[in-house]
């Protein structure tokens, strides 16, 4: 399977983007392992995105007004 | 005077000895501090040491006892913080370069605050893993904490220091933090006895953060007996926690040893029955032996559950450093970095997807818990690999060390069930191993109460 087949395939250049948008400097000698991270947290994201939950589920933590 | 070793005695021992009188606070802190420096040079647990006030406070326990003051419930327990915890005086550097740039703390932490009100005596802070996002004990700045049963092997973390300090007799006890594991995994590592109670049991006031929804603070030790002290003493309410429970506390020392009759006690399967070796099960086989255990639940959809604390924490946990990471990436562990950077990049849709699926999680627990009491489990699933050991193999699948230690740990912090592991030592097996008990919120009880 070639990578742009793959949507969890280490992409170097979207680390790039990411990287500029967040404001944070790359140095390229780790560029390659940030996007070896962030395909891992991608892959096991998708179990949870796959989930089905109902729209009413609650989102957690509770905002409380009135405690600091 | 006693001629007892104070070193072989825990926390429970030494505050009866040195309550009758047998043994004085400055004799303990004294030969706990000789051990330190006779150990902590080849087994790195110790960062800071502060035997200036350990004096101080023993000779204030001493002075109490001899004018006839109650010297308190931990009178004269040497004990040591991880380095995310507030001390007076001390940079609070998190297990990090960055951190120890900022000025010295100005007060204690809450937990250290109780813990010295009830007698206990600051050794000084320990080794951890960078801003706690770690399983391994292992830090670029300050070195590896080592494990003292072959310091060759990883303490576990990320409170290794806690786990080494405490395992090789420096200290009698420790307090840890846990987000994912982070108590348990060096617990089970180091053949030690772990507390990670109820989400919101303990004050994390006056320590460094990781990830707010999951962290937790508590105790490492060599006996039930002393998590149960702990607790006693510095559990409970405190408004300078958001999310401290605003509930009254069980006290856990009348309950120790008193039977498990009554309660129902499960193995759990799936889930829990994968992804590790031989010796987690066989730890896990022994307990069940042991406590004549029958039956067997599934937790639903754990494998999920795990996931959804690993999205929540690399990326609350990115937020939380993303001003660091703007501006001095170069200064962080390369072994955090990374994760830490990626962790900027996460979809916040994904975040709060997670999130939502944690309040589903909690109802099936609560739900599971109407059917048992304790769920039991291995801590991790494999003893302590090597320092700078990478990879392992499980199920004839090549994984990575590092966040599979948290395998079993991760499910139920991330929906705050306080959990105790157990020493178990398995027979041909050179290295100890954890096994893990999980209960439903705020039932700390039922986990004592069949050990001893």
């Amino acid at each position: 399977m070639s990578a742009t087949l793959d949507p969890f395939a280490p992409d170097e250049a979207l680390v790039e983007k990411l990287t500029d948008l967040n404001g944070i400097p790359l140095d390229p000698q780790w560029r390659a392992n940030v996007a070896l991270q962030l395909s891992i947290t991608s892959r096991i994201a998708a179990t949870v995105l796959d989930f089905p939950l109902d729209d009413h589920e609650d989102t957690g933590p509770v905002f409380v007004p009135g405690k600091s | 005077m006693s001629t007892m070793d104070p070193i072989s005695l825990d926390a429970s021992g030494i505050a009866s000895e040195v309550r009758s009188g047998a043994i004085t606070a400055r004799a303990v802190t004294e030969a706990h501090l000789a051990r330190i420096a006779s150990l902590n040079p080849a087994l790195n647990a110790f960062t800071d040491i502060t035997a200036t006030r350990a004096l101080s406070s023993a000779d204030a326990v001493d002075a109490a006892r001899l004018a006839g003051k109650p010297p308190g419930a931990l009178a004269g327990v040497p004990y040591a913080v991880k380095n995310l915890f507030d001390v007076a005086g001390l940079v609070t550097r998190a297990g990090s370069k960055i951190n120890r740039e900022n000025a010295p703390a100005a007060a204690d932490a809450a937990l250290v605050q109780r813990m010295d009100a009830a007698g206990a005596v600051l050794l000084g802070a320990l080794n951890m893993g960078e801003y706690a996002y770690d399983f391994t004990g292992e830090n670029a700045h300050d070195g590896p904490s080592r494990n003292p049963h072959d310091p060759s092997r990883m303490s576990g973390g990320s409170s290794g220091g806690s786990g080494t300090a405490t395992a090789a007799g420096m200290v009698p006890l420790a307090l840890g933090s846990d987000t994912n594991g982070s108590i348990r995994v060096p617990a089970s590592l180091c053949g030690l006895f772990g507390l990670k109670a109820t989400y919101g049991r303990f004050s994390r006031a006056g320590t460094f953060p990781f990830v707010g929804a999951f962290d937790h603070v508590g105790p490492l030790a060599r006996s039930v007996a002393d998590l149960a002290l702990v607790h006693d003493v510095a559990a409970g309410p405190d408004p300078a926690d958001p999310v401290s429970a605003d509930r009254p506390v069980t006290p856990l020392t009348p309950l120790l040893g008193t039977g498990i009759s009554g309660l129902r006690i499960a193995t759990a399967g799936g889930y829990f029955a994968r992804g590790g070796l031989p010796e987690a099960f066989a730890a896990v086989g022994l307990v069940k032996e042991a406590l004549g255990i029958a039956s067997m639940i599934e937790v639903p959809e754990a494998a999920r559950a795990r996931a959804a604390a690993f999205v929540i924490t690399t990326s609350e946990g990115a937020a939380l450093h993303l001003h660091r990471l703007r501006t001095r990436p170069q200064d962080f562990d390369p072994a955090t970095r990374d994760r830490f950077i990626a962790g900027a990049m996460v979809p916040g849709a994904w975040v709060i997807r997670a999130q939502t699926f944690r309040r589903w999680f909690h109802r099936q627990m609560l739900a599971l818990f109407e059917t048992v009491d304790v769920i039991v489990t291995p801590t991790t699933p494999c003893t302590a690999p090597a320092i700078g050991q990478m990879m392992f193999q499980v199920d004839g699948q090549t994984l990575p060390v590092r966040p599979n230690l948290g395998l079993y740990t991760q499910p139920f912090s991330f929906v705050g069930l306080p959990a105790i592991s157990v020493p178990v030592r398995v027979p041909g097996i050179s290295m100890p191993i954890g096994v893990q008990l999980v209960a439903a919120p705020f039932r700390e009880d039922v986990l004592v109460r069949g050990l001893t």
